[in-house]
């Protein structure tokens, strides 16, 4: 997998805050990355500098082999398409007037694929409806498919499903991975939303203070979000005692549960407790979520 | 850059920020019209409405009109995030800045030509003819209003540009409109006293005929009180310094 976007040491400052400091991420071609990061993480620094909306104090980056600092790099910017932090379109035009507009904007050749777009995204029924009328949701579907003007090669998404009902974030969802299927976009993706992430995303970054904490594809993060049993027993000292006796590593979540991630047999486990007097009251199999590998790794970040 | 300016001046042409400021213009030219000719018919019977004075209500309020239109209609590119959407688009930034300074001399155009036209329909429904003005005065005068429109439309665009789409942008804007309304009102009372002789010496005096002859603001009146070289001079000068101001800060401007 070639790469479509690779940063070495990028840095930003805003006045004395250091929003970047030095990060180094990679982006394969034909991916859908899963941007993680809490606010003010400096996820939208980078989507900004990456759109060109502002450039780097030190640093550089590569976007489609175009380096930060090549005059050419707006030919790959037009291989591009973009929703930053919030849709951007003309309030007083229609969801059609719109994408004719970027298409004019372009200079594409014709604007016959408009219609098919707006089909795409579900908008084709919005006749002359100004924009300025539309639904959150709506407005986020129009973002996406201005973006999708002139077939990019690469779509950068900020946010994309904020303020979205069930139905929409589903659709959202469903539209982004046919098009990356379809029609091999490459897409980047930042969330906070990490569980619906993880329906999306073949490969992860994670930010945390301006630093690429860490970047991973979604197989490798499978194989490090661990499953627990999360049991509930009547005396959590005879749970600890248990497991130090057994060497099963575990963690305390509140007065009587807890997670215990090991291999184990449940009858040996079940007797054990037996011996000790006390009661297994409950006992799931229980995933590791995305958003707790995350914090997990922020945690770890901080203490090291 | 044909291709950006293209697509602006359709946003600028479908946009309602024009049809509002344009609709304002005509109604308050046609309510004026209709004013005066109710009061000259029926309160002040005798006395004349002459095309003349319909034809000056718009360049009066014209540096305010072209003001609030280029703030209402460029503003967006930076509120709605168009600037965002041309930039990740691939646009340049010169080609962003051109294409809108281009564009905002096509809608000072745009609002003179129709204002001239609404007036001279007002002025034939409501007024009694031309009491002195010749067909070659009204031509030079609608020319110092092109031009001036032209300096106000593009200064106000690189202000815009450079403060972004924040409400700093119409304070400003609005605001430089105002004072040098009222600093035409101040020029035009001392170089041109209605009662007696301009009083002024020295540097006041050149700096209140500088003002009266440079300034693009000062050629709003409707009658032309200077050659129009100097119109195009003032105006011009006005027009480069804005474009080379408002490029020079673009290009470095930071788009949040």
């Amino acid at each position: 997998m070639d790469t479509l976007f690779k940063s070495e040491a990028l840095c930003k400052n805003y006045g004395r805050f250091p929003a970047l400091r030095g990060v180094n991420m990679e982006i394969p071609r034909g991916s859908i990355y899963g941007f993680v990061g809490k606010n003010g993480a400096g996820k939208t620094t980078l989507i900004r500098l990456i759109c060109g909306l502002q450039s780097p104090g030190s640093g550089s980056f590569t976007l489609m082999g175009y380096k930060n600092d090549d005059a050419q790099i707006s030919k790959a910017r037009r291989r591009m398409g973009a929703v930053v932090e919030s849709p951007a379109f003309y309030k007083d035009m229609s969801a059609r007037d719109n994408l004719i507009q970027q298409c004019l904007m372009m200079g594409l050749p014709d604007y016959k694929g408009v219609d098919e777009l707006l089909e795409l995204v579900g908008l084709a029924d919005t006749a002359k409806k100004k924009a300025r009328n539309f639904s959150l949701g709506m407005r986020q579907r129009l973002g996406i498919a201005i973006a999708l003007c002139g077939d990019p090669d690469f779509i950068i998404l900020d946010e994309p499903t904020n303020g979205l009902d069930p139905q929409g974030i589903i659709d959202i969802r469903e539209l982004i991975l046919k098009l990356n299927r379809d029609k091999g976009i490459t897409f980047l993706i930042s969330s906070h939303i990490l569980d619906e992430l993880s329906r999306l995303a073949t490969h992860y970054g994670f930010i945390d203070k301006g630093v690429i904490v860490r970047e991973m594809s979604a197989e490798e993060l499978k194989k490090e979000c661990r499953k627990s049993v999360r049991m509930k027993v009547s005396d959590i000292q005879a749970l600890v005692r248990v497991m130090e006796k057994k060497g099963f590593e575990y963690k305390i979540l509140d007065g009587n549960s807890a997670d215990v991630y090991a291999e184990m047999n449940f009858s040996e486990l079940a007797r054990a407790f037996e011996e000790e007097g006390t009661a297994i009251i409950t006992m799931e199999e229980h995933d590791e979520s995305l958003e707790a590998f995350y914090l997990e790794l922020l945690g770890g970040q901080k203490n090291a | 850059m044909l291709r950006m300016l293209y697509a602006d001046t359709r946003a600028m042409l479908l946009s309602k920020g024009l049809r509002l400021c344009m609709g304002a213009c005509i109604a308050y030219q046609w309510g004026y019209a209709f004013l005066m000719w109710l009061l000259l018919k029926y309160v002040l019977p005798g006395e004349g409405l002459y095309a003349e004075e319909i034809l000056a209500v718009y360049p009066g309020i014209a540096s305010f009109a072209v003001t609030a239109a280029t703030l209402l209609i460029f503003t967006q590119e930076y509120s709605d995030g168009i600037i965002t959407n041309k930039l990740c688009s691939g646009a340049k930034r010169r080609e962003i800045f051109f294409s809108l300074m281009i564009n905002a001399l096509q809608l000072s155009a745009v609002m003179s030509a129709a204002a001239q036209l609404s007036g001279l329909l007002a002025a034939v429904l409501f007024g009694e003819g031309f009491y002195n003005l010749t067909l070659a005065e009204m031509a030079d005068s609608f020319l110092e209003l092109l031009i001036a429109s032209a300096a106000v439309a593009v200064f106000s665009s690189a202000l815009i540009m450079i403060l972004g789409g924040k409400s700093v942008s119409y304070i400003v804007g609005l605001g430089i409109a105002f004072l040098c309304k009222l600093a035409g009102f101040e020029v035009m009372d001392k170089l041109y006293p209605t009662s007696g002789r301009c009083m002024l010496s020295g540097t006041k005096l050149s700096l209140y005929t500088f003002y009266d002859k440079y300034i693009p603001y000062s050629h709003f009146g409707g009658t032309p009180r200077w050659d129009m070289a100097a119109a195009l001079a003032g105006c011009l000068g006005c027009i480069l310094i804005s474009l080379a101001a408002g490029l020079i800060l673009f290009r470095k401007k930071e788009i949040r």
